[in-house]
C-alpha cells in the first residue's frame, strides 16, 4: 500500500492558488449585496452621549444605518466564554481609537463613506491610560466596569527563596516586547444572505463555529439560525481568531434579509483588528557554577488594550512557559493583564509564547556568558528529558525532542564554523545566537475538542467532514493524508467538506498548533468509529461476531479464518440500499488537567512541541543596522506528516520572526497603514536550514504534535542572543530597531 | 477618492494651454506612483486630472558630448535603469534607479513625477545635485531653466507653478576624473530612504579635489547640498580622515524632519555614515577614472 | 462624466465606460469580476495586485484605468494556456512555493516579468524582482526557488 503520511503530498489546494481561482473574503460577491461600512471612535475614551443618524440617513443609496439598539441579542462578544466584553457597536462608552458606534448599510461603498461622515456622535471625553502598570493603579479610571484588571496567572513549584540562596549567580532583567500586527495579506472580508430560514455568513476566519456562536449569541439566536462558511481565507496567524466583519454581516442581513457585504480596507484592518499583546516580563534566574538553573522568578504584566480576546489565554501560557524548555526545581511565576485604551490584543502566532521565549532564552545567553559555558552546553545541561517534571508539576514521560534539537544546531553550527565570525570588517561585525523553545499544544488546561466525520460511498470512494479552518498553513491537507493514510484510499479518491458549519461539527479553532494534533486525532477516532460500523454489518453479513473480525487492505477478514472476507464498499452498497450512512463520528479532547488557580499547578498540554535555531547575524555598529545571514531551525514535531509542510513553515516563522526582532512595531495613533510598518521582504531573508527532528507522539496521530507556532518562537531570541554575540550589547526591548541598537552602542562606548 | 475631470492631451503644447486654462484647479499626473495615494486619502482634491503619462514627446533620453544628458519628464525608472546611454555616462543613475522603490513602481513611476512630488526622501534628488543638474520648466509663453538645487522649495512643494510643467531634466557632461556614487540607507528594500547621500569628486592632474559634491536626501524639508563639507575637499588631498571630517560637517549641515522609523538626531547620525560610505565610494571611481 | 476605456485583457478586448479616478484594480475586480488580482494595501505597498501592462509589472491599485487605453493587461487569469498551467504556476506547485495564496498571484506575474526581461536570473535577481510583493507565509525562500527553477526549466526546453 502506498504511504500517505511522511509524504510528500502536494498539497490539496494546490490548483486553485496557481491559477488564481480561490476566492477569499474580499473576492465574495453576490449581485446587488449592500456595502457595509463601520463608523468608528475618535476617541481612545468616551462616554456616549447621543447619537445622531439623522443627516446620514437621507443620502441617497443609504440603506438603513445601526447602532447598538439594533442588536437583538447581547451586546458583547470575545473568543473566551467568561470574558466577552467587546461590543460590536459601542453602547455606552468607547474605549479605543477604532471602536464601531455605528454601522451603515448602503447601494455603493462611496454612499456608505458619505454616510458615515455625516453621523454626529456626541462624546465626553474621558481620561485615557496607555501604560498597563499605569492601569493596574489604585483610584484610575475605569476602562471596563468589573476593574482594570483583565486576569492573572500564577506558577509555583518548590522554594523560590531557597532556589536563590542555593545560586552560585543570580540574573535580574527586565524585558519588553512591542504591539505587533498580523498583516495577513489577505484583509478581512465576507458577505452575508438570507436563505431557508438561516443567516448565511461566507468570510474568511480561523474559526467557523465560534463565529457563529458568537454572531448567534448577538442576534438573539439559537446557533442553527446562523450558517457560517469559510471560504479561502489569506493568512490569519491569530488575526482572524476574532470576529471582524462576520457580527456586522450578521447584524445586518438579520434587519434586511438581503445580501451584503463588507471588506476591510488595510488601514481598517491595523486600526481595528487584534494586536500581539506587549509584555514586562521582569526575570530574577538563579544557577550554579556549572550552569545548572536553581531557580526562576518571573513578573509578567501585559497590555491586551480595550478588550479581553485572548489576552486570558496569552498571561496563562506564558506563565506556564516562563522557565523555557528547562529542568527548574523552584519557580515562581506571576502575570497580570491590564486593560488600558489602546488597540485591543488578540492572539497572534505563539499566544505569549514568542514574548516569554526571548525573555527566558536572553537570560540563558546572559547566564552562558556569565559563567563560560557554551550557550547550546547550558541549555544541554537544563533541557527537559524524558521523566523531567516541568513547573506546574508535569511529568514529561514521551516526545521530549529538545535535546535532539540542540544536537542538530550544534552540529550544523560546528560544521560551518559559523562561530569564527568570517566575513568581519571595520565596523561591522558578526555573531552566532542560540534561541530554545517549548510550547503546549491545544488550549491551556481547558477542554478543547475537535470533531470530525469520515464517510463511505459506494463507489470507493470517502468524504471527509471537518470544521478545521484552512488558513494557509495546510490543515487541509494534513487532515486529508491522516485520513487516507488511516483507510488506506488514495487521497484523491477523498472529498473535502470543510468549515461549513451546517455540514460539519466544530473542530474548534485554528490557533495553538493544534489542528494537526486534535482535529488529526479526531479524523483517526472517526475512522475508528467508521471501521466499528462496517464490521458489525460484515457481522451480520458473513455470519460472524464482530470481534472476531479485522480490517484491511479495503476488507474486512475473519481472524481465525482469512478466506472469509468482504470488501468494505460492497458492505457501504448494502447499508447505502438499506438506506444508511457509512459514517464514523470522531472526537478527541487531549487529556488536560486545569491548573490550579493558587499554585499552577496542573496538566495545561497533553503534549509539546521543541524547537532551537542558531542565528549568524551581522551588525552595523555605525547605523545599528542588523543583517541575519544563516539560520538552521530544528523542530520536533513528534512526525512530519508532510515534511515539505513542515519545511516551509519552518522558514515562514523565520521570516515572521525576523520581523519580531528587528523590525515590526505597531505604534498606536502612528501606525496607519503598511507604509507605517515593516515587514521582511525577499532581501532580508537568510539562508535557511530547516531540520526536522521526530520525537514520537504516542497519543498523536501517526506520532504528530504540531509545528505552526513553534516555527516562529525560537527566532527572536536566537538574532538578539547574534546581536550580543557580535557586539557585547544586549537589547532588552523588543524590536531591536536601528534607534535601540545605536542607542546600545552609543551607551557601550560612552562606558 | 474624490472625482475629477480627466483631460489627456496628446502634445506638450495642448498640455501647457490646459494648465494655463485650468491653473489651480488642476493637477498633473504622470505615473501617479504617490499621486495616486495623496488623492486616495483625501489629502488633495483636484478639480481636473491633466494626464500626461503617455506624452510620448517627453519620453527620451539623448545625450552629446557637449550638452550632456537630456531626459524627458515621462521616461520611466524602467526606462532610465536600463538605458544603455546612461548606463555608459551617468551609471550612478542607473544604479540609483535599481533600487528605487520596486520593480512595480519604476515600471509606471516617471523620473520627471518623482521630482514633482518632491517627497524629501526621494532616490532621484541627490545624485542629481551630485552632478549639477537643471531641469526645464515649461508654460504656455516659454520655458526656464532651474537647477535642482533650486526646484524645492519645502516639503511636498517645488517651484513649478499651476500653470507649468516639468519638461525634461538636463545632466552637464561628467569632467573627466570624475568619480560619482550614490547609497542610502533603508530599513527594507522597496521602502523610502531613511536617508541618501551621493557624493562626487572631481580630481586634478595631481590626484586632489578639483571640485566635490555632495547631495543628501531625507535630512531636510527639501533635498539638499552639503555645501561646507564641499568646500573641505576643494582643493585637497583627499584622504579617509578628510573624508570624516567632512562628513560630521555635512550632517550639521542638515535639519532631518523626525517621523515613526528614527528621530532627528538618528537621521543626523546615519547621514554622516552614508556621507562618509558614498565619499569613500566615489573617491574609489575617480581614482580608476583618473588612472 | 465617465470615459470609454478600450483595453485589451488577457487577449480579449473590452470597451467599458468608467469614472477617471478608477484604478486598474478595480476594473478588473469590480467591472470584469477578474478576482485572481488581489488587492491588499490598495497603496503600491504590497504589490498583491501585479499585473503586466505590456508586458511590463506594474501594481495596478496604483495605475489609473485610462492610463491604460490602448494597452494590453495581462492578469493570472491570462498565465496559464487553457487547462495548461504556465511553467511557473506548475514550478509553484512543485516548490510549495505558498501557503495562504493570497500573494501567489502578485508573485507569479511578476516572476514571469522577470523571465520574460531576463531568462537567467540569479538568484540575487529574483530577490530583487520580488522585493515589492509582500508575502507573510513563506518566507520568500521556496518562491525564489521556484522562479529559479522555472528558469532553468526553459532555458534548458530553448536548446
Amino acid at each position: 500500500m502506498v504511504d500517505f503520511v511522511g509524504k510528500d503530498i502536494l498539497r490539496v489546494d494546490a490548483f486553485d492558488k496557481a491559477l488564481g481561482s480561490i476566492l477569499y473574503g474580499p473576492d465574495q460577491n453576490i449581485e446587488g449585496a449592500l456595502w457595509l461600512l463601520a463608523k468608528r471612535s475618535p476617541y481612545p475614551h468616551a462616554r456616549i452621549l447621543s447619537i445622531d443618524t439623522s443627516q446620514a440617513e437621507t443620502i441617497d443609496g443609504v440603506v438603513r444605518i445601526f447602532t447598538a439598539a439594533d442588536i437583538p441579542g447581547e451586546n458583547s462578544f470575545g473568543i473566551i466564554p467568561v470574558t466577552k466584553d467587546q461590543t460590536l457597536l459601542a453602547k455606552d462608552k468607547v474605549r479605543y481609537i477604532g471602536d464601531a458606534v455605528a454601522l451603515v448599510a448602503a447601494y455603493d461603498l462611496k454612499s456608505a463613506k458619505e454616510a458615515v461622515d455625516k453621523i454626529k456622535v456626541n462624546y465626553e471625553e474621558l481620561p485615557a491610560i496607555y501604560d498597563p502598570e499605569e492601569s493596574l493603579k489604585k483610584g484610575r479610571i475605569l476602562i471596563h466596569e468589573k476593574g482594570n484588571l483583565l486576569c492573572s496567572s500564577r506558577i509555583i513549584k518548590g522554594d523560590i527563596e531557597k532556589g536563590f540562596s542555593n545560586a552560585d549567580i543570580i540574573i535580574e532583567r527586565e524585558y519588553r516586547t512591542s504591539r505587533l500586527e498580523h498583516l495577513s495579506l489577505e484583509p478581512e472580508g465576507g458577505i452575508g444572505y438570507f436563505e431557508d430560514g438561516r443567516i448565511v455568513i461566507i468570510a474568511s476566519t480561523q474559526n467557523p463555529h465560534y463565529d457563529r456562536d458568537d454572531v448567534a449569541r448577538l442576534l438573539g439566536l439559537s446557533p442553527d439560525k446562523v450558517r457560517v462558511i469559510q471560504c479561502g481565507t489569506g493568512g490569519g496567524f491569530g488575526g482572524k481568531l476574532d470576529i471582524s466583519v462576520q457580527g456586522f454581516i450578521g447584524l445586518a442581513v438579520y434587519h434586511l434579509k438581503r445580501a451584503v457585504r463588507m471588506v476591510y480596507s488595510r488601514e481598517e484592518s491595523f486600526l481595528t483588528t487584534a494586536k500581539r499583546h506587549p509584555l514586562i516580563m521582569r526575570y530574577k534566574t538563579g544557577a550554579k557554577k556549572d550552569g545548572k538553573l536553581t531557580a526562576v522568578k518571573v513578573d509578567i504584566i501585559g497590555d491586551t488594550g480595550a478588550y479581553a480576546s485572548y489576552g486570558l489565554a496569552v498571561i496563562m501560557r506564558a506563565t506556564v512557559h516562563a522557565t523555557g524548555p528547562y529542568e527548574v526545581e523552584n519557580v515562581y511565576v506571576d502575570g497580570k493583564m491590564a486593560y488600558t485604551n489602546l488597540p485591543w490584543c488578540g492572539a497572534m502566532r505563539g499566544f505569549g509564547v514568542p514574548q516569554i521565549a526571548f525573555a527566558h532564552e536572553s537570560q540563558m545567553d546572559i547566564l552562558a556568558h556569565e559563567l563560560n559555558i557554551d550557550p547550546i552546553d547550558i541549555r544541554l545541561i537544563n533541557a527537559f528529558k524524558k521523566g523531567s517534571v516541568t513547573a506546574t508539576g508535569q511529568r514529561l514521560d514521551h516526545s521530549v525532542g529538545i535535546k535532539e534539537s540542540l544536537y542538530k544546531i550544534k552540529e550544523i553550527r560546528d560544521k560551518y564554523s559559523w562561530s569564527k565570525k568570517k566575513g568581519e570588517r571595520l565596523g561591522t561585525y558578526i555573531g552566532v545566537g542560540v534561541g530554545s523553545m517549548w510550547y503546549g499544544i491545544g488550549n491551556t488546561g481547558v477542554p478543547n475538542p475537535s470533531t470530525a466525520q469520515v464517510e463511505l460511498l459506494p463507489d470507493g470512494s470517502a468524504i471527509l467532514y471537518t470544521g478545521a479552518a484552512e488558513i494557509g498553513q495546510g490543515s487541509d491537507t494534513i487532515l486529508l493524508q491522516i485520513a487516507s493514510q488511516r483507510l488506506g484510499i488514495a487521497i484523491d479518491r477523498i472529498k473535502l467538506v470543510r468549515g461549513d458549519t451546517l455540514y460539519t461539527t466544530n473542530a474548534g479553532a485554528t490557533s495553538a498548533s493544534r489542528q494537526t494534533y486534535i482535529s488529526g486525532n479526531a479524523v483517526m477516532d472517526s475512522i475508528d468509529h467508521l471501521e466499528d460500523i462496517l464490521k458489525a454489518e460484515a457481522s451480520e453479513q458473513m455470519d460472524l461476531p464482530s470481534s472476531e473480525l479485522i480490517v484491511k487492505d479495503g476488507k474486512i477478514f475473519s481472524i481465525k479464518d482469512s478466506s472469509k472476507s468482504i470488501d468494505i464498499f460492497e458492505l457501504v452498497k448494502i447499508c447505502n440500499k438499506n438506506k444508511v450512512r457509512v459514517i464514523g463520528e470522531g472526537r478527541f479532547d487531549p487529556p488536560t488537567i486545569k491548573l490550579d488557580p493558587e499554585t499552577g499547578q496542573g496538566v495545561p498540554y497533553a503534549t509539546y512541541a521543541f524547537a532551537s535555531q542558531v542565528s549568524r547575524v551581522e551588525v552595523d555598529t555605525f547605523t545599528g543596522f542588523i543583517k541575519v545571514l544563516n539560520s538552521a531551525s530544528a523542530h520536533d514535531v513528534g512526525k512530519a506528516i508532510n515534511p515539505k509542510m513542515v519545511k516551509g513553515q519552518i522558514t515562514s516563522g523565520v521570516a515572521m520572526g525576523i520581523g519580531m526582532a528587528l523590525m515590526e512595531e505597531f505604534v498606536p495613533n502612528k501606525t496607519k497603514s503598511l507604509k507605517d510598518y515593516y515587514i521582511p521582504t525577499s532581501m532580508d531573508m537568510p539562508e535557511i536550514i530547516p531540520i526536522i527532528v521526530e520525537d514520537k507522539e504516542p497519543t498523536g496521530p501517526f506520532g504528530a504534535k504540531g509545528v505552526g507556532e513553534p516555527a516562529l518562537i525560537p527566532t527572536a531570541p536566537a538574532i538578539i542572543n547574534g546581536i550580543y554575540d557580535a557586539v557585547g550589547v544586549r537589547i532588552t526591548h523588543l524590536p531591536a530597531n536601528l534607534e535601540r541598537v545605536i542607542g546600545e552602542l552609543l551607551k557601550k562606548e560612552g562606558a | 477618492m474624490r472625482d475629477f475631470e480627466y483631460i489627456a492631451p496628446k502634445t506638450v503644447k495642448e498640455t501647457l494651454d490646459v494648465l494655463d486654462e485650468y491653473q489651480e484647479d488642476c493637477k498633473i499626473i504622470a505615473g501617479g506612483q504617490s499621486l495616486l495615494n495623496i488623492l486616495k486619502q483625501g489629502l488633495m482634491a483636484p478639480e481636473y486630472i491633466i494626464d500626461i503619462k503617455n506624452l510620448e514627446e517627453l519620453n527620451y533620453i539623448k545625450f552629446d558630448e557637449k550638452d550632456g544628458l537630456k531626459i524627458g519628464a515621462t521616461t520611466t525608472h524602467r526606462s532610465v535603469e536600463f538605458s544603455d546611454t546612461i548606463k555608459e555616462h551617468y551609471n550612478v543613475l542607473s544604479e540609483m534607479e535599481r533600487h528605487l522603490a520596486t520593480v512595480q513602481i519604476r515600471n509606471w513611476g516617471t523620473i520627471g513625477g518623482n521630482l514633482c512630488i518632491a517627497d524629501p526622501t526621494g532616490d532621484v534628488a541627490p545624485p542629481l545635485l551630485a552632478m549639477d543638474a537643471t531641469v526645464i520648466i515649461a508654460n504656455k509663453d516659454g520655458e526656464r531653466e532651474v537647477t535642482v538645487l533650486d526646484f524645492g522649495v519645502d516639503y511636498y512643494e517645488t517651484v513649478v507653478g499651476p500653470n507649468e510643467l516639468l519638461t525634461e531634466i538636463r545632466v552637464p557632461v561628467i569632467p573627466s576624473n570624475t568619480g560619482i556614487a550614490y547609497l542610502k540607507y533603508r530599513i527594507v528594500e522597496g521602502d523610502a530612504p531613511i536617508v541618501g547621500a551621493a557624493v562626487a569628486f572631481t580630481l586634478n592632474e595631481k590626484g586632489a579635489c578639483k571640485k566635490a559634491r555632495i547631495g543628501m536626501g531625507g535630512v531636510a524639508p527639501i533635498p539638499i547640498r552639503a555645501e561646507k563639507a564641499e568646500k573641505m575637499f576643494e582643493g585637497e588631498k583627499i584622504t579617509d580622515t578628510l573624508i570624516e571630517e567632512a562628513a560630521k560637517v555635512a550632517s550639521e549641515e542638515t535639519t532631518p524632519i523626525p517621523d515613526i522609523v528614527a528621530s532627528a538626531e538618528y537621521k543626523k547620525r546615519v547621514i554622516g555614515v552614508y556621507v562618509k560610505r558614498a565619499a569613500k565610494l566615489a573617491l574609489t571611481r575617480a581614482e580608476k577614472a583618473a588612472n | 462624466m465617465k470615459k470609454i476605456l478600450n483595453v485589451t485583457i488577457n487577449g480579449t478586448p473590452y470597451e467599458i465606460a468608467i469614472k477617471p479616478k478608477t484604478t486598474l484594480v478595480e476594473v478588473l475586480r469590480n467591472e470584469l469580476n477578474l478576482t485572481g488580482t488581489k488587492r491588499s494595501c490598495n497603496a503600491g505597498g504590497c504589490s498583491s495586485c501585479s499585473v503586466l501592462v505590456d508586458g511590463k509589472v506594474v501594481n495596478s491599485c496604483s495605475v489609473l484605468a485610462l492610463q491604460v487605453d490602448g494597452k494590453e493587461v495581462t492578469t493570472i487569469e491570462g498565465i496559464a494556456d487553457g487547462a495548461k498551467l504556465h511553467p511557473l504556476q506548475q514550478a509553484f506547485l512543485e516548490h510549495g512555493a505558498y501557503q495562504c495564496g493570497y500573494c501567489t498571484p502578485g508573485m507569479i506575474i511578476a516572476g514571469k516579468a522577470l523571465l520574460d526581461e531576463n531568462p537567467n536570473p540569479t538568484k540575487q535577481e529574483v530577490k530583487e524582482a520580488i522585493a515589492g510583493n509582500l508575502c507573510r507565509c513563506t518566507g520568500y525562500v521556496r518562491i525564489v526557488d521556484a522562479i529559479l527553477a522555472t528558469a532553468k526549466k526553459l532555458q534548458e526546453e530553448a536548446k
